[in-house]
């Protein structure tokens, strides 16, 4: 499980003079499924496209096995990919789609191995079936694939591309296109596939959700640079910056100053907490998830507020409390008026404080939150090296 | 009120479309007609596609027209399809000026780009001649070509141009809808860059290739202008021996063939609308897509592959160029240039058989035309058979080349009459082909008596019904004529009266219209009573009304006399010696005299046609349409010929005629 296969030294990559990738290194183990996540433009595609072997990087290397695979060029990798949209071959069915990559390949001839002969029809033919069954698609072979609905689509493209045995399988946002209840389903049969093939899967995406749902490991990137390394959980529970804690779920994200180990000091008022290690009085970001804040009456309160905005979302409520001009956002199974002030008690463990950083004062501040907001954030365009 | 406009619409709609199409739909009728009009329906018969497919001349070019077109397509696909490759490649500004420059040869008049290809090649072709001079001067192991000339490769590198255009045109778009993933897609699967090319590429941007194909083929069959500039004397496509054709009228034999064109050019555009639609029909809308091959052909091999498929395609096109234009100089030929209908075509068959000698028959369709042709030098003829003033003009100007008389035995046979006339007095430089007269064609149940003179033409009693030449010179004449002076005078008095009285009948109203060769249509039909044109026009002219008669008037009358010439530094000299003695044996006489029904210089040929005449048709030729066709001596004798008229004067033909105002 924990054998490196893929390790990418010190990669650097430019679109005119615009840097996006800034000496990124980043090992992939064997049989890991590791997701590639961050926003539009933040190098997770261009990432992908080099370990793919489509884009070259201006500096630095990509080994795989431990040898450097910089020049070899895509089509003599042992990598396959499912691309942004699939790009299913529209001249060809559904067979002959799958079988695209088994008839480019050639093997030494079992009589003279000198020569090299293409696969025996019979065996293309048997490999595609048990892959088209694979993933739920046995008597589609002879249809167009632009008669297919999008989920098909998606499994044809994994298809063709598992069906070649590749030792990992690239996948460029392969969920984008699809709808929400869709999406879901197919996130539990990637996994389900992933863990049948036993291969690397290495995924890039921007839906959070989606990264955690599937990944052992999560990257999480922003312009051009690693920001954090870590399993679903490490990243949720312990994000290292407020891009991390922002970009991963909802946060509340509020200057403070760490007066002592295990107490963080936000407005005035001291908080005990679970972290240690920092400096005495050294400021900090504190991360507070919505959903570890306790309303409680305004008496028994840590602090007090006024809910600005109630917004009912199903299984609970987003409130968003201003706390002296910084609004917060709780989510509560309790209902309270718009107006109401309330006070709010959090628990030392759901106080999450991290170092300073560059993105500190940037999020977590719920002043222009809107639900249209979330939306935007999720159909959002990759940023597929289009640079003109 | 809504239902009015709706019906008024509709009526606009059905005008629309019987101006669009109703000519065609007409020519397409006579190109059945038994007759020779194409006023007057005859019955039906296939005869004119029967004799369409039998005449050389047609056959010809409709070969040249088809290879050249097919060989253009093929060249400009090719290269269109990489160059839209590459295009798409490129950023996208330099992209979409690349397509801006792409367009305007589109755009560009026709007559701007053959005039400007004209130009280049013969341009290109005096610095080959330079050079190629001194490359064979300072070494032997490669012989250049010395001489290139306009001919079939210049028509073909025209053509390839002109088509890429719409190659890319048509080939961008598919290229930019297709799903910028599909080329990886296709090397993630194992595909090297040209695998991919031939696999997903290909198969994706394939209908728009073909559309691309289809319109560069339909292009270039269209095509009249250009070729007419770039295709020389050795090359003639269906269009420009068409044009050549109708110098004299539009035969049903020319509309048979355009009928042929017109239905082969709309089932090229049925099939590329068909594809279309059924694209558009079965394509699902796919993604508009920025561009993955800049990545592919930035490549190393890409790169390679790039830079070899320029290097292969300019060396194979300036190969091309060199062996298609050195290649007409291969095997024996003649170039000889001559009017529409002008010869009887088996005479072409007999002295190829005989000689072994390739002869490229081309038309120009008139004096005038020739002339200009031979100045811009894309004229590059071997002989031509200019009329007496153009002669002496050409004589004047050193254009010709004297004549090895001691080569064409056969000029002894030339009646003495049209031996030394005043364009060639010294016999050095011509050998006359064939002459006639000019003359009033009237429609006898249309005038009260006989017409005799001249003054039929200015007569107040036809006014609306007369037909005047369209052009200054024979319009002029038959004004000079009336008035009893020289056809030549440069005295401007004389020319100003003879003016004064064409202008004065012009505004009675004396003139139906100024016309050249639908007289034949006005005349046959019965639409206009008198009319002015040649002798030998006048027979043809009869076998469709035969209510039509024709008279020398008695004042005097132009005679013309077409005779053949060698250009000087003819390529082919000794060539020309033997076409020009073989046309002018009694044997060719006879034939081109049956044919034309223009008269013969050649005395034996004059005296035998009677006889020959009755034996091929088994009839007698009247006295009075010999005398038609080859005037006696005493008409003769009371007509003159065009001289060269000196420039003032031609200065105050073309003024005068501009107050006109025609």
């Amino acid at each position: 499980m924990s054998k490196e296969l893929i390790r990418l030294r010190d990669l650097c990559m430019a679109y005119d003079d615009e840097l996006v990738l800034d000496h990124l290194n980043l090992y992939i183990n064997d049989k890991e499924f590791l997701t590639l996540l961050g926003p539009s433009g933040c190098g997770k595609s261009t990432t992908l496209r080099i370990i793919g072997g489509f884009t070259a990087p201006l500096s630095g290397d990509v080994l795989f096995d431990g040898v450097r695979i910089n020049d070899v060029p895509p089509y003599k990798r042992q990598i396959n990919t499912v691309f942004q949209k699939y790009a299913l071959f529209p001249h060809l069915n559904v067979f002959e789609n799958v079988a695209f990559g088994l008839r480019m390949q050639r093997r030494p001839d079992p009589s003279d191995p000198k020569r090299k002969t293409k696969l025996p029809e019979e065996e293309i033919r048997q490999r595609v079936l048990e892959m088209l069954e694979a993933v739920s698609l046995k008597g589609f072979e002879n249809r167009r694939t632009d008669a297919l609905s999008g989920g098909q689509q998606q499994r044809v493209a994994i298809a063709r591309a598992l069906v070649n045995r590749p030792k990992v399988l690239l996948l460029d946002e392969p969920l984008g296109a699809l709808d929400l209840k869709l999406r879901k389903d197919m996130q539990i049969e990637l996994k389900r596939i992933q863990q049948q093939v036993g291969i690397t899967f290495i995924y890039v995406t921007h839906d959070q959700e989606e990264a955690l749902t599937m990944s052992d490991t999560i990257v999480v990137m922003d312009k051009g640079t690693i920001q954090q390394i870590g399993t679903p959980e490490d990243i949720y529970n312990e994000p290292k910056n407020a891009f991390v804690a922002d970009f991963i779920g909802e946060s509340n994200i509020i200057d403070g100053v760490m007066v002592q180990d295990k107490l963080v000091q936000m407005y005035g008022r001291q908080f005990p907490c679970l972290d240690g290690g920092f400096s005495e009085n050294e400021p900090v970001d504190v991360v507070i998830r919505p959903e570890d804040i306790d309303i409680v009456p305004v008496e028994q309160g840590q602090l007090t507020g006024t809910v600005t905005n109630v917004t009912f979302k199903g299984m609970q409520y987003d409130i968003i409390v201003d706390f002296r001009g910084f609004k917060w956002l709780i989510q509560t199974t309790d209902h309270s008026p718009v107006g109401a002030r309330i006070g709010i008690k959090i628990d030392p463990d759901g106080i999450h404080v991290m170092k300073k950083s560059r993105y500190s004062g940037l999020y977590g501040d719920y002043s222009s939150f809107s639900d249209e907001y979330d939306e935007l954030d999720t159909v959002e365009p990759e940023e597929g090296g289009d640079e003109a | 009120m809504k239902r009015r406009n709706r019906l008024g619409s509709r009526a606009l709609m059905a005008l629309v479309f019987l101006f669009l199409y109703a000519p065609i739909f007409l020519l397409i009728v006579f190109s059945f007609n038994k007759g020779n009009s194409n006023i007057v329906w005859t019955g039906f018969s296939l005869d004119w596609y029967k004799s369409l497919f039998q005449n050389r001349l047609i056959m010809r070019s409709v070969y040249t027209t088809l290879l050249v077109s097919l060989l253009a397509t093929a060249i400009a696909t090719v290269a269109g399809t990489f160059a839209a490759i590459g295009f798409y490649s490129l950023r996208r500004r330099t992209r979409t000026a690349l397509n801006t420059v792409n367009s305007i040869p589109m755009m560009n008049a026709d007559i701007v780009t053959g005039v400007a290809m004209c130009l280049f090649f013969v341009a290109f072709f005096t610095f080959w001649g330079d050079f190629s001079v001194w490359f064979n001067s300072v070494q032997r192991v490669v012989v250049l070509p010395e001489r290139l000339t306009l001919g079939f490769g210049t028509l073909l590198i025209a053509h390839v141009t002109f088509n890429i255009p719409y190659v890319i045109l048509s080939v961008g778009p598919k290229l930019r809808q297709m799903d910028k993933n599909l080329v990886d897609a296709a090397q993630d699967l194992g595909c090297t860059w040209m695998q991919a090319f031939w696999k997903v590429i290909l198969p994706e941007i394939k209908p728009g290739i073909a559309s691309g194909a289809l319109t560069a083929f339909t292009m270039s069959v269209d095509d009249f202008i250009i070729s007419y500039f770039t295709a020389g004397s050795s090359s003639s496509t269906l269009a420009m021996t068409i044009y050549g054709m109708t110098k004299k009228r539009v035969t049903p034999e020319i509309n048979a063939v355009s009928t042929l064109l017109f239905v082969t050019v709309l089932a090229l555009l049925v099939i590329v609308n068909l594809r279309e639609a059924r694209a558009e029909r079965s394509g699902e809308e796919r993604r508009p897509v920025s561009r993955k091959l800049t990545q592919m052909l930035d490549t190393p091999k890409g790169r390679v592959f790039r830079r070899g498929a320029a290097v292969v395609l300019t060396a194979s096109f300036l190969i091309a160029v060199v062996l298609l234009t050195g290649a007409t100089n291969a095997q024996p030929v003649v170039n000889v240039c001559s009017w529409g209908e002008y010869i009887d075509e088996d005479l072409i068959t007999q002295f190829e058989e005989e000689t072994g000698i390739a002869v490229n028959y081309q038309t120009a369709e008139s004096n005038e035309a020739l002339y200009s042709l031979l100045k811009s030098g894309a004229g590059d003829y071997d002989v031509i058979v200019p009329s007496d003033y153009m002669i002496s003009q050409l004589i004047e100007e050193d254009m010709l080349a004297e004549l090895d008389y001691s080569r064409i035995p056969n000029y002894g046979l030339i009646s003495d009459r049209f031996k030394g006339l005043t364009y060639d007095p010294q016999e050095r430089y011509t050998v006359p082909y064939a002459w006639g007269t000019v003359g009033i064609i009237y429609n006898t149940s249309m005038v009260e008596e006989p017409i005799t003179s001249w003054s039929a033409l200015f007569d107040d009693r036809y006014a609306g019904n007369v037909l005047m030449f369209r052009n200054s010179r024979d319009a002029m004449a038959t004004a000079l004529s009336y008035l009893g002076y020289s056809l030549n005078t440069t005295d401007e008095s004389e020319l100003r009266e003879a003016f004064q009285l064409l202008k004065d009948a012009k505004n009675r109203g004396v003139y139906q219209s100024f016309v050249m060769d639908e007289i034949f249509q006005k005349l046959e039909g019965g639409n206009a009573a008198i009319g002015v044109y040649y002798a030998g026009d006048y027979l043809t002219m009869l076998e469709n009304n035969e209510d039509l008669a024709f008279v020398v008037p008695e004042e005097g009358s132009n005679w013309f006399m077409d005779a053949m010439c060698v250009l000087k530094n003819a390529p082919n000299y000794e060539e020309a010696m033997a076409w020009i003695n073989f046309i002018a044996s009694t044997e060719a006489n006879l034939a081109n005299m049956d044919y034309l029904w223009y008269a013969s210089p050649n005395q034996e040929a004059l005296e035998q046609y009677p006889a020959y005449y009755e034996e091929l048709y088994e009839e007698e030729l009247g006295q009075e349409a010999y005398d038609i066709i080859a005037a006696p001596q005493e008409v003769l004798d009371r007509c003159e010929a065009y001289l060269v008229l000196p420039l003032e004067t031609r200065k105050l033909y073309n003024d005068l005629w501009t107050e006109l105002g025609i």
